[in-house]
């Protein structure tokens, strides 16, 4: 009934619902975040749905949530939810995922999608989402904010890269059913190939899309078509680390391919691209054992092992499987900063 | 707790024989060392000879010896997976149960340590000073993510080929960042000498999609070692004591093998003649073509 009376005045939403959203974006952010715990879930849901269906009366009416700061109450829902699911700082200890409040964020991500100057900010969005999602290892949650977003973003290269990595890293590491674990791997790394192979077509310079399709095509054993990938994308260049990752992968594609010589070539060059390298190190160390040379695969091996304890940076092979991620906390805090505005 | 077994590997020898085992050489003599472990139930069998066991070499009957297992003494790698799930209590069980296998070392054996996350930290170079280990393994923390296989090839690659080698490893979940595969390090593992044995908390026989446990449990099995599971840090430690009790307790039989082809796969079969008890040894060994006779 509430609902209803507020939209006759000609509001979308409850007037404490909305002083709750004006508040987060006038600054008062934490404040507003603890009030919403406030809100029985059901309640909140109504609001969501009202803002759902709001529709100007006429074509040339005006838009009745035109001057609702909708940005910042998607940003309001994510708090909540961030709050509500705090992160383990441990890379192999259980990591929450999204829940409800992250939920509602997207609808509302949804409406504003749709509207004239909001757009990039929902595209945005809901790409912080996919990538904050997998940087938690939260795959099936990440998978489906790509795909929230390229429903209302098709064919954008950063949401299909998002969407490639994650089923990516869902097909390399995450669980397999008992049942056809080798099928359902199959399956997920195939539906990586099609949206990285899209992202590269809808983006040509995307270069982390093209060293990624090359490694998916290398884990489903098509080893010839990885190398060409790897190739051209070597050839096409990129900023680091992706070079010394693509010399990697390409390294691992010709060497299955028995082409040791041309796969230590490319481990060395990964190795000159990044000396400290521990996973390089062992990939070159262990072809040069199973070319029989013993004393070579220790000598590497030993190297790489004294850098142990003191890298000044990580190997970027280790940071790999969520690497196109690691940037959404920023990106979050960037679309917190334009939704004060 | 698993049944207690036996240990130990196998060494041919011979100068540089990559990837192969390095034969040993006796003067002109090459002789093959095959580590035999012999249990009833939980415990050793003591006071065999040699004449008590049949060994075959690729099918054909061998006439070892005996040699006394102190006058071959052990390099052996603790290979220890300190990723973030090992923080807290199992850490604290891991260096104890570390400290029990350097306590069950022979003086002359070398112990040396690995620590492995995402990355592999050679945290104690092959010494006979227990010390230095105890001291290392004190040192350890955890935190990141789990690259056994790739720990367990960096612990077989270094292993000194003019020592019997053996690798305890524990982990206690799947491999989630080793670049190389499961079946390249199984590969390494079956054409090293090295003695594999693989402490888990993790059942190598589980349904749920994981399968480090299985491979690292097949690779321990194939090269005479043992998978042992530790679900409590009272089992950790028993297990890693009974890894090292195992070194001492072991025969080596020693012979030059006849009858067959130098070159190639070995594969080996160790029974006992007229005494009850479970045999474990490895099933064999490899000899790269490399390292014919000249």
């Amino acid at each position: 009934m509430l609902v209803a009376l507020a939209v006759l005045a000609g509001a979308v939403v409850s007037p404490d619902y909305e002083a709750l959203i004006r508040r987060y974006a006038a600054g008062e952010r934490e404040a507003a975040v603890a009030a919403l715990a406030t809100w029985r879930p059901s309640e909140l849901d109504r609001q969501i749905r009202a803002l759902q269906r709001s529709r100007p009366a006429c074509p040339s009416c005006p838009d009745p949530i035109e001057d609702l700061p909708l940005k910042a109450a998607v940003l309001l829902h994510t708090d909540r939810d961030i709050l509500e699911h705090p992160r383990s700082q441990s890379v192999e200890h259980p990591r929450p995922c999204p829940g409800d409040h992250a939920r509602r964020a997207g609808q509302i991500a949804a409406v504003i999608a749709n509207r004239n100057g909001m757009r990039d900010f929902a595209r945005r969005f809901f790409l912080a989402m996919a990538n904050r999602s997998q940087w938690d290892f939260c795959l099936d949650a990440a998978q489906q904010w790509a795909r929230d977003g390229l429903d209302r973003f098709p064919g954008d290269p950063s949401l299909l890269l998002a969407l490639g990595s994650a089923s990516e890293e869902k097909a390399t590491l995450a669980n397999l059913p008992s049942q056809d674990p080798r099928g359902v791997r199959t399956a997920w790394y195939r539906e990586a190939e099609r949206a990285l192979a899209e992202a590269v077509g809808a983006d040509p310079d995307l270069f982390e899309a093209r060293i990624r399709l090359g490694r998916v095509r290398w884990h489903l054993e098509e080893d010839e078509s990885a190398r060409q990938t790897l190739e051209d994308a070597l050839r096409r260049g990129g900023p680091p680390p992706l070079p010394y990752l693509g010399q990697l992968f390409l390294g691992q594609a010709l060497e299955r391919a028995g082409r040791a010589t041309e796969a230590a070539r490319a481990y060395e060059e990964a190795l000159a691209l990044e000396p400290q390298s521990q996973a390089a190190a062992l990939a070159l160390s262990h072809l040069r054992l199973s070319s029989g040379d013993a004393a070579g695969a220790r000598r590497v091996l030993e190297q790489a092992l004294a850098h142990a304890g003191r890298r000044a940076e990580s190997d970027p092979y280790w940071i790999y499987p969520a690497s196109n991620a690691a940037g959404a906390e920023d990106a979050l805090e960037a679309l917190r900063l334009e939704a004060d505005k | 707790m698993m049944p207690v077994l036996a240990v130990f590997g196998l060494a041919l020898a011979v100068g540089q024989v990559p990837p192969a085992p390095p034969p040993v050489f006796a003067s002109s003599v090459e002789y093959v060392y095959v580590d035999v472990f012999v249990t009833q139930g939980e415990r050793s069998v003591p006071g065999l000879h040699a004449a008590d066991f049949e060994l075959k070499d690729g099918g054909v009957l061998q006439s070892p010896e005996l040699v006394s297992a102190e006058s071959r003494p052990v390099q052996a790698a603790l290979v220890f997976d300190t990723s973030g799930s090992v923080a807290g209590g199992r850490l604290i069980a891991l260096r104890s149960a570390g400290a029990a296998f350097l306590d069950g070392l022979g003086a002359k054996d070398e112990a040396s340590l690995f620590a492995f996350s995402e990355e592999i930290w050679w945290r104690a170079r092959p010494t006979a000073d227990k010390e230095v280990v105890r001291a290392s393994l004190a040192a350890v923390g955890a935190a990141g993510a789990t690259s056994a296989y790739d720990a367990l090839y960096a612990a077989l690659a270094l292993a000194d080929p003019e020592m019997p080698s053996l690798i305890a490893l524990f982990t206690d979940g799947e491999d989630n960042m080793s670049i190389l595969s499961s079946d390249e390090v199984r590969k390494v593992a079956e054409r090293s000498n090295s003695l594999v044995h693989v402490v888990s908390t993790a059942s190598p026989s589980s349904s749920d999609g994981r399968n480090t446990a299985r491979v690292l449990h097949e690779i321990a099995e194939h090269s005479g070692g043992r998978f042992w599971i530790a679900g409590t840090s009272k089992d950790l430690r028993a297990a890693f004591g009974a890894i090292a009790a195992s070194i001492g307790e072991r025969y080596v039989l020693r012979y030059q093998a006849q009858g067959v082809k130098r070159a190639g796969w070995h594969p080996l079969a160790v029974k006992l003649r007229s005494v009850k008890g479970t045999v474990r040894a490895r099933r064999g060994y490899w000899v790269g073509a490399g390292a014919e006779r000249k």
